[in-house]
């Protein structure tokens, strides 16, 4: 019965991949459609179809050139790019854990004017920020003679500065959803049971809470992956590293295999999360 | 509820800000034939060469001017018509597609609704500036021998994409919302009680989610202008890229109109030498998001207060609570 299940499962996941597979087929070859600004229907279905069989046949794929095979190259760029993103979703936790844990031990009367704050800087366009970023670290360079970090990939590769750029934009965001979701945590009862019981306020926190909030910030996973990778694109250009998202835009190839390599595997991450995340287990109990 | 937000100096000083930069704009064109002040050279009365552009800041112009010697603050004020604009009716167009999507949506079967969902899912994992930029860029970008559509039709094609991107995010978002209220037990009393679904859509569910929308709107309001920002930095500018094919090098690819993100994405080169070139722009995209924010902040902090002051004045306010049915309008909602 169980194992049924769980072949049920797995089939349909599989559609699931199959369904947005086709759809990012359909996102590929709507260029074609549009060309010129007018509508070219039946190339339009025939566009669809050559890719369909060429992703059927796994057929050659090709770089911007239309000579060069993408293969093994663009995996290289995606784990790149991968490296980076990891890197970044690490910083930005550190980030907002270090604000959010600051301003629940030491502030906790200025919370509001700080969740204030933290909307009006979630509001900036990360492309502003990274731009006002790359050029305080310039400019530090220029009056003081201190090289903060790398500011661009000529020879030896800009790491810090990109890492800190991708992170600092989401992390406002990681951090006004983590205070939100502590306070709520708070207001429940067993705190006030754990704080009668003479616990200190810094132990329910690590320990209580932390556990207790940990499944809903997983939940925000996506939003904070999805505008993460749009900013990772626009680290790929500023910073002249040659990642994965730069390539995609050069060409419908490579647009299509990297949403692929996007696509599935974070596809995959966020259905398994959902099947062992708390609140499902508790459905089923 | 203007009352409300007139006397919060906030909202004041963002509305005040936003309408005055739009409505500068619009009489710039109109009046002004969208000239803009230009200085080429700076002689004395013997001819000599004193200075020439771009002129930093508080030197010939208050903001400084560009490489040619155009007056960049009057060059933002011509281009806010065009960002402003074209983010606002981008903004406009995906609420209402996407309320109408979700009006059609809601109430199907759950399998349906799942797999709806289901075909909707790449457009969530891939971000939105790689999908706009590879479809716009066949169209936006100048081919050798000149655009082939006129101006307006390839302005009305990007807004077109442009909205359409967001609308399955969009459609999934609103209209889960609106499940949640289906749940609630008074629309299965209203149900029995023999009302329609369009009675029941408006009558019940749209007073419970109204506030959201409009709180949506903002958000939707900075996320397009985050799109166009990065669109026009990787060149790709609103309604065209001029690219100037065998010129002299000098000579970059330009935004056709003195949109903001093209002047960004054009000049960005210049961060370094004439920083005031990029930096200008790039402090008005910045003021015109935090405007939005505040305006959006100071909107929900009207129906926060008006919630409590109903609750308080209905007398149950304590038993609302205590039953979860006083929420916070929207701690954080919506796709970023």
């Amino acid at each position: 019965m169980k194992m049924q299940r769980f072949v049920q499962k797995l089939l349909a996941l599989l559609l699931q991949c199959v369904v947005g597979v086709e759809i990012l087929i359909f996102v590929t070859v709507l260029p074609v459609l549009f060309n010129h600004l007018s509508f070219h229907f039946s190339d339009f279905l025939q566009a669809i179809y050559h890719l369909n069989v060429k992703v059927a046949t796994f057929g050659d794929f090709f770089t911007e050139d239309q000579k060069n095979s993408l293969f093994p190259v663009i995996f290289i760029k995606y784990w790149d790019s991968m490296k980076m993103l990891i890197l970044g979703v690490l910083a930005a936790m550190v980030i907002a854990f270090a604000i959010s844990y600051l301003a629940l031990l030491f502030f906790k009367d200025r919370l509001k004017q700080l969740k204030n704050l933290l909307e009006i800087a979630e509001s900036i366009p990360d492309l502003m920020l990274i731009l006002l970023l790359q050029l305080f670290v310039i400019v530090v360079y220029k009056q003081t003679g201190i090289k903060l970090a790398q500011v661009v990939t000529v020879r030896e590769e800009a790491i810090l500065l990109p890492v800190i750029c991708l992170s600092v934009p989401i992390s406002f965001y990681i951090t006004k959803v983590m205070i939100h979701y502590i306070e709520e945590e708070l207001e429940k009862p067993y705190i006030l049971l754990a704080k009668a019981k003479g616990l200190p306020f810094a132990y329910i926190l690590n320990i209580h809470v932390l556990r207790n909030i940990a499944d809903s910030m997983f939940g925000t996973s996506k939003t904070i992956l999805w505008s993460m990778l749009s900013t990772l694109l626009v680290i790929d250009y500023l910073f002249n590293m040659n990642g994965l998202l730069r390539i995609m835009l050069t060409a419908a190839d490579p647009f299509f295999i990297g949403c692929i390599l996007i696509f599935i595997p974070f596809f995959l991450m966020f259905r398994i999360f959902e099947w062992i995340s708390f609140s499902s287990r508790k459905e089923i109990q | 509820m203007l009352m409300f937000l007139l006397k919060r100096k906030r909202f004041l000083i963002s509305a005040l800000f936003l309408i005055s930069l739009f409505v500068g704009s619009i009489f710039n064109t109109v009046l002004n034939d969208g000239e803009i002040r230009q200085t080429m050279i700076q002689t004395d009365e013997q001819g000599k060469i004193l200075d020439k552009p771009p002129y930093p800041p508080f030197s010939v112009y208050l903001l400084g001017s560009d490489i040619y010697g155009y007056d960049l603050g009057h060059k933002m004020v011509e281009g806010a018509k065009w960002t402003i604009g074209v983010v606002l009716v981008v903004t406009f167009f995906r609420m209402l597609l996407s309320l109408i999507f979700s009006f059609c949506v809601y109430s199907l079967p759950s399998p349906i609704y799942k797999s709806m969902k289901m075909i909707f899912e790449p457009f969530s994992v891939v971000p939105q500036t790689i999908i706009a930029y590879f479809i716009l860029y066949s169209v936006l970008w100048m081919p050798i021998d000149g655009f082939a559509n006129p101006f307006w039709q390839r302005a009305l094609f990007e807004t077109l994409i442009l909205v359409m991107i967001a609308i399955p995010n969009l459609t999934i978002h609103i209209s889960e919302e609106i499940r949640m209220v289906v749940k609630e037990e008074f629309i299965e009393a209203s149900k029995v009680l023999g009302s329609g679904k369009t009675h029941i859509f408006f009558k019940h569910i749209v007073p419970h989610v109204y506030e959201k929308w409009i709180l949506l709107f903002g958000q939707q309001f900075i996320q397009a202008l985050q799109l166009l920002a990065h669109l026009g930095f990787m060149l790709l500018f609103f309604g065209g890229t001029y690219v100037p094919y065998g010129a002299p090098k000098e000579e970059a690819p330009h935004s056709v109109s003195y949109e903001w993100s093209g002047v960004i994405g054009g000049d960005v080169s210049y961060l370094y030498s004439y920083s005031w070139v990029v930096l200008v722009p790039i402090g008005f995209f910045i003021l015109t998001a935090i405007s939005v924010a505040l305006i959006n902040d100071s909107v929900k902090a009207y129906f926060q207060t008006r919630n409590a002051i109903q609750f308080k004045s209905n007398g149950f306010r304590e038993q609302a609570i205590s039953e979860g049915m006083y929420r916070d309008p929207s701690p954080f909602s919506g796709p970023k």
